[in-house]
């Protein structure tokens, strides 16, 4: 079979070896024939479910289907869609059209017995526009139904409008009945305003007394809704003229053009509201009022009563009112001729009512009975039914059941036809319209024209009057003089009159106040007499005048004999001496060396800066403040100790000394006269001699100041302050604002301690002690005046002392002086002070130099430092042995992981066999890589 | 003695490749002696007649038909405008079509819908009966048809095509709109079908006479 094809050509020719054998179906079937299969199974598959999905089809009956058209009108439920129609054909009677629809399969159990269906058409009304959506989208059938399941209903009778329960609603349906008419279908029950219910249509009964229509209450509305509830048409407005007046009633105006029908429980108490139930609707509140009065509680009773009088005014709804009740109302009028009963055959009007024996008060389970035995007690008793005005404008009539004193026996006939009879009493109306007539007519009779004839008459003169020319001239001249009146008043003088007489007032015033009070002071201090006194005693003064005169030319003449020219030539010598004095310490002075001193002293007082901006002296004001305030302390003791002193009336005792002093004091004229004397003998001193020793002294003072030792002077002193900046700079006068502190601290425990013994001092009365040394000396000055006369007498002893030869005593001493300046010793003296300040200063440069002071401090801050170093070392040991601590616990739990069946035993030994593991690995790629080398390339 | 063998087995409607013991490469049409696996040059596999080809024929053909079915059942386009929605299958587009008043329209649409692919249902199926059966028709024309088959079935497209561009172009929110119907997937794949039906048919089989076919078979 392999042949080459030449080979098989060349030996057979036409024989060409085909594969062949019948092969069976699955041998030659392939894959392909599954497509096939595929598209047939899916779409057996999408045919099965299109019908299984297929809900079922119902048919609804309508008597119109305007609008519906099949395959493309919807049911809707809930406004959702749910079916749609698929076919419309019509009853075999053709009276109706049957829409079939195909509803949702998951819908179809609940369209049951209960299900409504209606078709949903625009519709414009004066209650609004309802189904507006039907107008571009078509209408559409919507269905209502209950969401219990049943068994599914195919055919329905379609509603021809949307039932009074529309969906989602639930409530209660009634009755409404009327003997007139019924507002249409769709007018709402509004309750309080808000619409609570609505109306159906209307249908005329089977007997045609009047219509009906049925009713909704919705939920949970109808819990108001009870026997005692009257229910009345609110539609439109109602004008009533009636008995009560006139009324013009209207609710609201979306009632007034829609109507509506409201209700109210009039009474308490009543069964709440049941489906089914009958009510009767009013035409207005008065009437549904009336109603309940009348026939709701319990059993109304009729009755009738015969009135022989005129009835105009009294119609049905009129009411019978028992003292000022309404009991009842009239039910109806009729004429009745009875000629058996009344004797005649007049016609007369017979009235029949009926009473609510519940209103009267006899129980509300009275009956017929009771109220006709009450009436028949009442009517023996007087009682009649008579006929008066219930309204005086309208002349409306009611029937009133009044009790008459001293009518005509009469009973209630039980037995009358139709009805139980009330005998009447004539009628008790006031002719109004008469009573109005008359009136009118007086009103009529009034003069009325005379009386307008005279009214116009006066007016005519009034107006001639008020017109004349001389009336028209009076305003303005009126006018004139009330200007002229303001003018003067509002002229500048009588303005500023008020002021002057004001001002003259007040300085009276001043005036006669001063004038009381010079008189009182003169009074009180008889001027006059001390007047007197004094004049004589001016008198008596003049005439010791002459005397004083004298004495002060005898003054004169005494230093008119002083030697003044004597005087004047030694102070102009001494002048000399002190000029060449002043030259020589000028010549000193602009020495370089005393020029250089304001630097030293600048430079020292720059040290003493330093030493002031010390941290240590500006601590000094905090200590000089609490020193301070230490002794604001004691100052407060002291101001104690004084307010004791006060208290003890030291004061006074001193008082008393000066009294004394002054005593003493009278007798000083005496002792002046001593000095005077005293300095008379002064005057005559050699004064010339003592002024010559000056200036010898002087002169000699220039010489030493001349002097070279003097003159090296400055250059010594500038050393020294040299030094003394030195020593300032120097560390220990820098502590020395530190213990400046110290000893302000000091201070200020010496200053508590003073404070303390002030305190010592107040308690063991001092104050007391000191007050008796003042009472001692003022003791002792009350001795004063003898003290001074002994003064006195020792004045005059020394007035007695020879002192010339003390002045002459006093010039040798100058005169030893001067010799003593003058020797050489004292002249050697500036030498040895000079050679004394070379050695302070030496002392001083030593202790600079020797740095004793720089090693002292360098020897504390090396201590200082190591302190600091220890400090810092011992600061860090802490953490040393905390950081040991924590080595410890690593190797602690280190050394613990290498025990047996520990976690990181566990591990290593899974590592190791990882690692392990990946060698062999490896190993094997390696092998593999070897075998096959281009499995690196294709992936293998 | 090839070409005695050539000339004598020719009888008529001349010497097939297989009458003459080759086989040709189907891909690059390089003739091979028979038995020759596969091509030298290509590499394709090489076979005289596919055996299979006429169950892929039948397969996919009647897959063809199935998705025919509901094409013409379901509707075809889904017209929304805002007062109506309508849905047209393909014979009642173009009955609406000729109702109101577009004839060329709707001829168009059924020569392309129906006509065409009715048609090539009915040419594949005569033409994979006749190479069992045997037909009165000469090869050469059955080969012709099959060409015309080939050729005019993706003219069935077309009324996918014209529902693409129309439910494409007609979006007009709430006021127009067309959408697909089901029937323009099932009508594709039919159309689909049909034409890898006529791709899987295996024409050679049409040059090899009853006789021989009953001899190998």
């Amino acid at each position: 079979m392999t042949d080459t094809p030449q080979n098989t050509g060349a030996a057979t020719p036409g024989q060409v070896p085909i594969k062949s054998g019948r092969k069976s179906f699955w041998d030659t079937s392939s894959i392909i024939w599954l497509i096939p299969l595929i598209a047939l199974a899916v779409a057996l598959a999408a045919a099965w479910r299109n019908y299984n999905d297929q809900g079922p089809l119902i048919e609804v009956s309508f008597e119109n289907a305007a609008g519906i058209k099949a395959d493309e009108t919807k049911l809707r439920y809930r406004d959702i869609t749910v079916g749609t129609v698929e076919e419309i054909s019509f009853s075999p009677d053709l009276s109706e059209v049957i829409a079939s629809i195909r509803v949702e399969k998951n819908l179809a159990p609940y369209i049951n017995d209960d299900a409504q269906f209606w078709i949903v058409r625009p519709e414009v009304s004066a209650r609004g526009v309802s189904g507006l959506d039907t107008v571009l989208s078509g209408v559409y059938i919507q269905g209502n139904w209950d969401n219990e399941p049943g068994p599914l209903r195919e055919t329905f009778e379609g509603l021809d409008d949307a039932p009074l329960l529309k969906l989602g609603l639930t409530g209660i349906t009634f009755t409404l009945r009327s003997q007139e008419s019924l507002p249409g279908a769709g007018t709402p029950f509004l309750y309080k305003g808000v619409e609570v219910g609505v109306v159906g249509d209307s249908v005329v009964n089977e007997d045609g007394t009047g219509v009906t229509a049925e009713a909704v209450i919705y939920e949970p509305y109808t819990a108001f809704v009870t026997t005692s509830t009257r229910f009345w048409d609110i539609s439109g407005f109602s004008f009533s003229l009636g008995a009560a007046g006139a009324r013009l009633n209207f609710t609201s105006l979306a009632s007034l053009i829609s109507g509506g029908i409201t209700f109210e429980n009039i009474g308490s108490g009543g069964t709440p509201l049941t489906e089914g139930a009958v009510y009767d609707l009013f035409p207005d509140e008065n009437t549904a009022r009336d109603d309940f009065l009348v026939a709701s509680d319990g059993q109304a009773v009729d009755v009738s009563m015969v009135f022989e009088q005129n009835m105009a005014g009294l119609g049905a709804g009129a009411a019978v009112e028992l003292g000022g009740l309404r009991v009842g109302e009239v039910t109806g009028i009729n004429g009745i001729v009875d000629s058996d009963r009344f004797g005649d055959s007049d016609v007369r009007l017979i009235a029949t009512a009926r009473i609510n024996p519940g209103r009267i008060g006899l129980g509300d389970e009275a009956g017929e009975e009771e109220l006709l035995n009450y009436l028949e007690d009442r009517i023996a008793e007087g009682m009649r039914a008579r006929l008066t005005n219930a309204s005086i404008f309208t002349g409306g009539l009611k029937v009133e059941l009044v009790q008459l004193p001293g009518v005509a026996v009469a009973a209630l006939d039980r037995a009358a036809e139709p009805l139980p009879r009330i005998p009447t009493a004539d009628a008790s109306v006031t002719d109004v319209s008469a009573t109005a007539q008359g009136v009118l007519q007086r009103v009529n009779d009034l003069p009325i024209e005379e009386v307008m004839q005279s009214i116009t008459d006066f007016l005519d003169n009034a107006s001639a009057l008020i017109g004349s020319e001389e009336l028209q001239k009076a305003p303005a001249e009126l006018t004139g003089i009330l200007a002229a009146v303001r003018g003067v008043a509002e002229s500048e003088g009588v303005q500023a009159m008020p002021d002057q007489i004001s001002a003259l007032l007040t300085d009276l015033q001043g005036t006669s106040a001063t004038l009381s009070r010079v008189i009182t002071v003169l009074e009180d201090q008889d001027a006059a007499g001390k007047l007197t006194t004094a004049i004589d005693n001016v008198g008596i003064a003049t005439e010791t005048l002459p005397d004083l005169v004298a004495d002060i030319r005898a003054v004169l003449a005494n230093a008119q004999e002083v030697p003044l020219a004597e005087l004047s030539q030694n102070v102009t010598d001494l002048l000399a001496s002190a000029e060449a004095l002043l030259t020589q310490a000028d010549a000193l002075v602009g020495g370089a060396d005393v020029q250089a001193l304001p630097a030293e002293l600048r430079g020292i007082l720059a040290s003493v800066r330093e030493v002031t901006t010390s941290a240590a002296v500006q601590a000094l004001p905090t200590r000089v403040t609490e020193l301070l305030a230490g002794l604001q302390g004691t100052s407060t003791r002291l101001d104690g100790m004084i307010a004791t002193l006060q208290e003890q009336d030291t004061v006074g005792k001193l008082n008393g000394a000066i009294d004394n002093v002054g005593t003493a004091t009278d007798s000083l004229p005496d002792l002046m006269t001593d000095i005077r004397a005293l300095l008379a003998k002064a005057e005559a001193l050699p004064l010339e001699q003592l002024s010559q020793d000056v200036s010898d002294l002087l002169s000699t003072a220039e010489a030493l100041i001349a002097n070279e030792d003097v003159q090296a002077v400055p250059v010594e002193l500038r050393r020294i302050l040299a030094s003394l900046s030195d020593v300032t700079t120097s560390a220990d006068v820098q502590a020395l604002p530190t213990r400046v502190t110290e000893l302000l601290t000091g201070l200020q425990d010496s200053s508590a301690t003073l404070s303390r013994l002030l305190r010592d001092v107040e308690t063991q009365d001092t104050v007391g002690k000191l007050t008796a040394a003042v009472n001692d000396v003022a003791t002792a000055a009350e001795g004063l005046p003898a003290l001074m006369q002994e003064a006195r007498g020792i004045v005059q002893n020394a007035n007695e002392i020879p002192l010339d030869r003390l002045s002459d005593q006093a010039t040798q001493l100058l005169a030893s002086a001067n010799a003593l300046v003058d020797q050489e010793s004292t002249r050697a003296l500036p030498g040895e002070l000079n050679e004394a300040l070379q050695s302070v200063q030496d002392v001083l440069t030593a202790m600079q130099d020797g740095g004793l002071v720089n090693n002292a401090n360098a020897t504390l801050a090396s201590a200082r430092d190591a302190a600091d170093a220890i400090a810092q070392a011992s600061a860090t040991l802490p953490r040393l042995a905390a950081d040991l601590r924590a080595v410890a616990n690593q190797a602690g739990t280190t050394l613990s992981a290498y025990a047996d069946d520990s976690s990181f035993t566990r591990e290593t030994r899974g590592a190791i066999r990882q690692i392990q593991s990946a060698a062999e690995a490896i190993e094997r790629l390696a092998r593999t890589i070897e075998r096959n080398p281009n499995s690196l390339i294709l992936g293998r | 003695m090839v070409g005695m063998e050539i000339t004598g087995t020719g009888s008529g409607s001349g010497l097939t490749a297989r009458e003459a013991g080759l086989v040709a490469c189907r891909r690059c049409a390089r003739v091979w002696p028979m038995g020759t696996e596969s091509c030298g040059r290509c590499g394709s596999p090489l076979q005289s007649r596919d055996t299979a080809s006429l169950s892929r024929v039948w397969a996919l053909w009647l897959a063809g038909v199935i998705c025919y079915i509901p094409a013409n059942t379901n509707p075809m386009l889904i017209t929304q405008t805002l007062l109506s929605n309508s849905k047209s299958t393909i014979v009642g587009g173009a009955v609406d079509l000729i109702h109101h008043g577009s004839i060329g329209v709707a001829i168009i649409i059924l020569i392309a819908s129906v006509l065409i692919p009715v048609g090539k249902f009915l040419a594949i199926a005569y033409l994979a009966i006749s190479v069992r059966r045997g037909s009165g028709i000469s090869a050469a024309r059955r080969h012709h048809l099959f060409e015309v088959v080939e050729f005019i079935g993706r003219w069935s497209m077309i009324d996918v095509f014209v529902v693409a561009i129309l439910s494409s172009l007609v979006q007009l929110s709430v006021v127009a709109s067309i959408h697909p119907g089901s029937a323009a997937l099932t009508f594709a794949l039919s159309v689909i079908f049909t034409m890898l039906s006529a791709q899987a048919f295996d024409t050679r089989l049409f040059w090899d006479t009853t006789d021989q076919r009953n001899e190998t078979t």
